[in-house]
């Protein structure tokens, strides 16, 4: 599992790995009944405490996202139907955050969305000449 | 073992504290047909008879060159042997304690050993030092006089031997009880030569003449009646028991910082 | 369940210093703890207590559920601020030396630590430079197999790479149930490995709690929570 974490954030490491395999799940990523790796082996991956680990394990289980059986471990849950919308809500928020930002330099409705065409426009072209 | 630090820490200051002692011991009945023939000079004799103190120094000269025994007594025994126990047993304590807490060394003992682990193999193992070097120095001269076929009382020198061994004991037990008190190596060791020469210098007066340790360890008794004094004995290892348990009990409340 | 229970703990040493004011703070097994504060805050008083060391002017400490003074608790490994070993010996030497007295020790734990830290054997303590004591004691320390681990400024002089390993040690000694307290002023290390932590300042606790409590409640990271508190207190 590869999760970037930056210690000296100010976003606790916990949640920034919580938020990690979060995404991983609702991307199919990991797929449902996956085995998750234990505390132990995650901890050393992620050049985290154990304490951590078992702090998102905690989170993502009271969550709905994983499940665990005692013998198995950890693994990946279906996660509730509306934690996509959820998601997206949060990432709606950043947008908003970065709207804001562009407003306070005087930019035009129009020429916001301009920019935002634009990046879409980018992205995509840039998956159709990969695949 | 927990005693192995300790016994690698003195083990060097002790071959160095025998060697010196046993060296001596050997120079000091060698030199002794030198010696007494340097003061049969005409010349020493001479200007001997002159002096106003010529009369007594005369007759000590004759009992130093006829009497091996006494010969023991004023240039060994009395003399060269207690001065360097007593050298060796600053020595062999004055780092025990100070040197760990001035270098910082003592936060490696702390906590795995308990105080009275610390302590106890610490002094103990410094006392086999001091039984060890001056036993040896002892031996050393007995066995040299015996060599070089001088007669000297086997009773009367093992008498000094074990005198100077139980003083030696208890100077040393001093120089432990001072090496706790302080975090720098070079004050216990002044301190003790302090009390070294205050005790040799009880001795000169009445009222502190029960403090005379040196009178008992090296004393000129032994000369009419060789025997190792019972009584003083016990009272010097009861107070080095004392020192033992008093140092003991001010370790074991002391803040190491 | 608490390995370490310091409760309303003070200190003033002979000289009148006063370095801790009645501080509280408990330990819970298997935890990363931190004891941060400025030069003079009382932070190697504290870990000194926790050791046996010194005796509290006032208050309790248990350590391992034992009063630790005089005789400390024997399932304990410290590493003192300064790295001092005996100077007159070589390394194989001191590490006999040590596991005569340090209570279970494994030379073979000893000599897969040395390795990861890089340590040359061949030498005399008198002759390593400061990093290469450091790097000695940690896996002196480490060697022990104890319950708990008292760390005061375990990577002075370490070069980063080593210092990571020795961050790696502490996180896998965590990972296996074993209990690190540790101080250092290397706030950008603490920040990697620690879980709880208390900031203390002229002798009081300025914060006690876990570092994502301290981040959420912030809104910052903890060189810039340090740093707001220590002024915070100035006013």
């Amino acid at each position: 599992m590869k999760i970037k974490v930056d210690h000296h954030s100010d976003i606790p490491v916990y949640k920034q790995i919580v938020v990690a395999i979060k995404d991983m799940i609702l991307a199919n990523e990991l797929i449902e009944g996956e085995a998750l790796p234990s505390v132990r082996k995650l901890a050393i991956n992620l050049g985290v405490n154990p304490n951590t680990i078992a702090k998102v394990f905690f989170i993502l289980q009271s969550e709905g996202y994983v499940d665990s059986k005692p013998g198995i471990g950890y693994y990946v849950a279906k996660p509730p139907p509306s934690s996509i919308e959820k998601r997206l809500m949060d990432l709606d928020d950043a947008m908003r955050r970065i709207i804001l930002k562009m407003k306070r330099f005087a930019l035009s409705e129009e020429e916001i969305n301009k920019r935002f065409s634009a990046i879409m426009e980018g992205v995509f072209e840039n998956e159709r000449n990969r695949s | 073992m927990k005693s192995y630090k300790e016994i690698k820490a003195i083990q060097m200051r002790t071959v160095i504290m025998l060697a010196i002692l046993a060296g001596l011991a050997i120079v000091t009945v060698m030199i002794k047909s030198t010696v007494v023939s340097a003061l049969g000079l005409p010349q020493v004799q001479e200007s001997l008879k002159n002096s106003s103190l010529g009369k007594t120094l005369a007759s000590e000269i004759s009992r130093i060159a006829n009497d091996f025994s006494y010969y023991s007594y004023s240039q060994w025994f009395g003399k060269t042997y207690m001065q360097i126990a007593a050298l060796a047993a600053i020595v062999l304590s004055f780092p025990l304690f100070s040197k760990e807490r001035e270098k910082r060394t003592i936060y490696l003992l702390i906590g795995r050993m308990g105080r009275w682990e610390i302590y106890s193999t610490k002094v103990l193992i410094g006392y086999v030092a001091v039984l060890i070097t001056i036993f040896g120095g002892g031996i050393a001269y007995i066995l040299t006089a015996n060599i070089m076929g001088y007669a000297l009382p086997s009773t009367m020198a093992f008498a000094w031997t074990f005198r100077i061994m139980v003083g030696t004991l208890l100077l040393y037990q001093i120089g432990a009880y001072t090496s706790l008190l302080f975090k720098s190596q070079v004050k216990p060791f002044l301190l003790d030569i302090a009390i070294y020469i205050g005790l040799g210098i009880s001795g000169f007066f009445k009222q502190t003449k029960f403090l005379d340790l040196f009178g008992y360890m090296g004393g000129k008794t032994v000369l009419k009646n060789p025997t190792i004094g019972i009584f003083p004995t016990i009272i010097v290892l009861l107070i080095c028991a004392v020192i033992f348990t008093l140092g003991y009990l001010q370790f074991r409340s002391m803040d190491i910082c | 369940m608490s390995v370490i229970e310091v409760k309303d703990l003070s200190k003033t040493y002979k000289n009148g210093v006063e370095a801790l004011k009645g501080i509280s703070f408990n330990v819970t097994e298997g935890s990363i703890f931190a004891i941060l504060g400025p030069n003079g805050a009382g932070k190697t008083t504290t870990l000194k207590s926790i050791l046996g060391a010194i005796k509290p002017t006032s208050g309790e400490v248990l350590t391992l559920g034992k009063i630790p003074f005089p005789n400390g608790v024997k399932k304990v490994s410290f590493v003192p601020e300064e790295k001092s070993l005996y100077e007159w010996v070589k390394i194989p030497e001191m590490v006999k030396i040590f596991a005569s007295f340090a209570p279970n020790f494994s030379p073979k734990k000893f000599e897969i630590l040395s390795k990861r830290l890089n340590l040359t054997m061949k030498r005399k303590i008198g002759e390593l430079s400061q990093g290469n004591r450091t790097k000695l004691y940690v896996a002196l320390a480490f060697a022990q197999d104890v319950k708990l681990y008292v760390l005061d400024e375990p990577t002075w002089g370490l070069d980063p790479i080593i210092r990571k390993e020795v961050l790696d040690i502490v996180r896998e000694n965590a990972i296996v149930g074993k209990t690190v307290v540790y101080s250092s002023h290397i706030l950008s290390e603490v920040e990697e490995v620690c879980d709880e932590l208390i900031i203390l300042k002229e002798g009081k606790i300025l914060y006690n709690g876990t570092l994502d409590k301290l981040k959420e409640s912030n809104k910052l990271n903890l060189s810039e929570s340090f740093l707001e508190m220590i002024k915070g207190g100035e006013k």
